[in-house]
């Protein structure tokens, strides 16, 4: 528009009805009208009709150059007029039609957001689901282990816990150190026995003793028989028989005697070597049992420590497990974002789209008054473009009041599924 | 090494010092001490102040002497002794039968 003016103010500047000339017109006519009264005083008629006919001319030339220039400018005005206005349109049509590219670049731009968002809402929804049913599972395994840690763990009856194996454990080292001392006091007692025994044996050596002296006394007495018998000649034959078998019988006495002493012998030596063998029975080292049973008092405490030290973890692996559920609840709540953006998305491309129909209708009219050929042509065509923007501004007056009734989002206010 | 008996006539304890390694080797002494005894009437004093080591066969010959002097009601003491007798001797469960300390 400025354009216009500006063609419009520089005609007048230099055109024949500017202030200047008209001062020099002033100044001509009133020298030329002091000449024709100069020459109608000194009656110079010929001079007067010449230089009534030279006016006649002048001014004939001058008006019609003026009303040809006037013509003319008005011509020039209106034609620079709608020049300008023509190539005002066309700035106008490029303008819209750039800024219709950048509405439909938007418009696409805001749509890949739309479908990155809501494919990227269903993969987090599924992974959050996935995760969801993973926590489920673990709780489920601490439970069965936190169950399973408490009582028995097996299959069948005689099933039993950690706790019952080391008490059974510590029951069979008593039983066997009750064992082993009772085997010893026992193998003492047995061995006091066999003293005895020993004793009772051993006094067989003097019964020995006893029937050796018989056996020699017999002996002797066999003797003084053989003698007597003898010395009685013929009668005492018979005696002396007798009395030699009294003597033979003493000797077997006195061989049983020493077979008998043998045989002590042997019973003592086998006494004896049972002894050797009850002292090695009785005689078992407990330092060993000890350190077992040290070592099973420390293994059970360090058991019971690991056991506890477990139970507080289960349960504390428990109470994360609980709240990973939480957290996934929250994260797939929070999901429903998702709708919210997806329907700003759809709005926002809405009125993109409008804004893109409104600028078409513009840019179709602005074309057609590119192709004007005259002021009447000019005017129509004006008048189409605002009865456009007139129209479009409508429009987005109509969009704008529907899309505040959209709200910002609020977590109170979504559903929870 | 062995074992030392001395009777005390004003209260009738029985005093058996042993000295060394109590084992099976001392059985033959001990005997001497579980003829003697007079059973419920006597009462023991077994000092362990210098024995050194134990064994089953020793746990076996106290067991018999408590057998002897009245089984529960025996009147037997046990002092003197080093720690890890001590433990042995707890192990056997024998601070249930003996006074030791």
């Amino acid at each position: 528009m400025t354009e216009i003016l500006d063609s419009y103010n520089n005609l007048r500047q230099s055109g024949p009805i500017s202030g200047s000339r008209v001062k020099w017109l002033f100044l001509v006519v009133f020298l030329y009208t002091g000449m024709v009264v100069g020459l109608w005083v000194y009656e110079q008629y010929f001079l007067l009709l010449i230089a009534g006919l030279l006016s006649a001319w002048i001014s004939a030339f001058y008006i019609r150059h003026f009303y040809n220039g006037v013509a003319n400018d008005g011509e020039d005005v209106g034609n620079s007029i709608t020049e300008s206005v023509v190539a005002q349109n066309q700035r106008y049509s490029s303008i819209t039609q750039k800024m219709n590219d950048e509405n439909r670049a938007i418009s696409e731009e805001v749509s890949r957001i739309s479908n990155i968002i809501s494919d990227a809402t269903a993969e987090l929804s599924t992974s959050f689901n996935t995760m969801n049913e993973q926590a489920g599972q673990q709780k489920q395994l601490m439970s069965s282990i936190l169950a399973g840690s408490d009582s028995s763990c097996g299959d069948d009856n005689t099933s039993m816990s950690l706790d019952d194996f080391i008490e059974d454990t510590s029951n069979m080292m008593n039983f066997y150190i009750q064992t082993i001392v009772d085997t010893s006091k026992e193998s003492v007692r047995l061995v006091y026995k066999l003293d005895d025994l020993c004793e009772r044996v051993v006094s067989i050596e003097n019964l020995l003793k006893d029937l050796k002296f018989i056996s020699d006394q017999t002996n002797l007495l066999a003797l003084n028989a053989s003698i007597e018998a003898a010395r009685a000649g013929e009668h005492g034959r018979g005696f002396a028989v007798v009395a030699d078998e009294v003597r033979n019988l003493s000797m077997s006495s006195v061989d049983f005697s020493s077979q008998i002493h043998n045989v002590v012998a042997d019973a003592v030596t086998g006494i004896k070597e049972a002894r050797e063998v009850i002292d090695e029975i009785a005689s078992k080292d407990l330092r060993f049992v000890i350190d077992a049973k040290s070592k099973n008092t420390k293994l059970s405490q360090q058991i019971h420590a690991l056991q506890k030290k477990s139970d507080e973890n289960m349960y504390k692996v428990s109470a994360i497990t609980e709240s990973i559920d939480e957290s996934v609840g929250v994260a797939v709540r929070s999901l429903q974002f998702e709708d919210i953006a997806t329907q700003l998305a759809a709005h926002v491309i809405e009125r993109s789209n409008y804004m893109e129909q409104v600028s078409a209708d513009i840019n179709s009219a602005l074309e057609t008054s590119l192709s004007v050929k005259d002021r009447n042509e000019l005017e129509a065509s004006i008048k189409n473009i605002c009865d456009v923007c007139d129209s479009g501004i409508e429009h987005i007056e109509g969009i704008r009041k529907s899309a505040v009734s959209q709200e910002k989002m609020d977590a109170g206010d979504i559903d929870l599924f | 090494m062995g074992i030392n008996v001395t009777s005390n006539d004003e209260s009738g304890e029985v005093n058996i010092a042993i000295s060394g390694r109590f084992d099976f080797s001392m059985n033959n002494e001990f005997r001497k001490i579980l003829v003697d005894s007079s059973g419920t009437d006597s009462s023991y004093l077994i000092d362990m102040g210098a024995v050194d080591d134990l064994d089953s066969s020793a746990l076996g010959m106290l067991l018999l002497l408590r057998e002897k002097a009245g089984g529960d009601e025996a009147n037997i003491k046990i002092r003197k002794c080093q720690p890890d007798i001590i433990e042995m001797l707890e192990m056997a469960n024998f601070q249930t039968m003996f006074d030791i300390s």
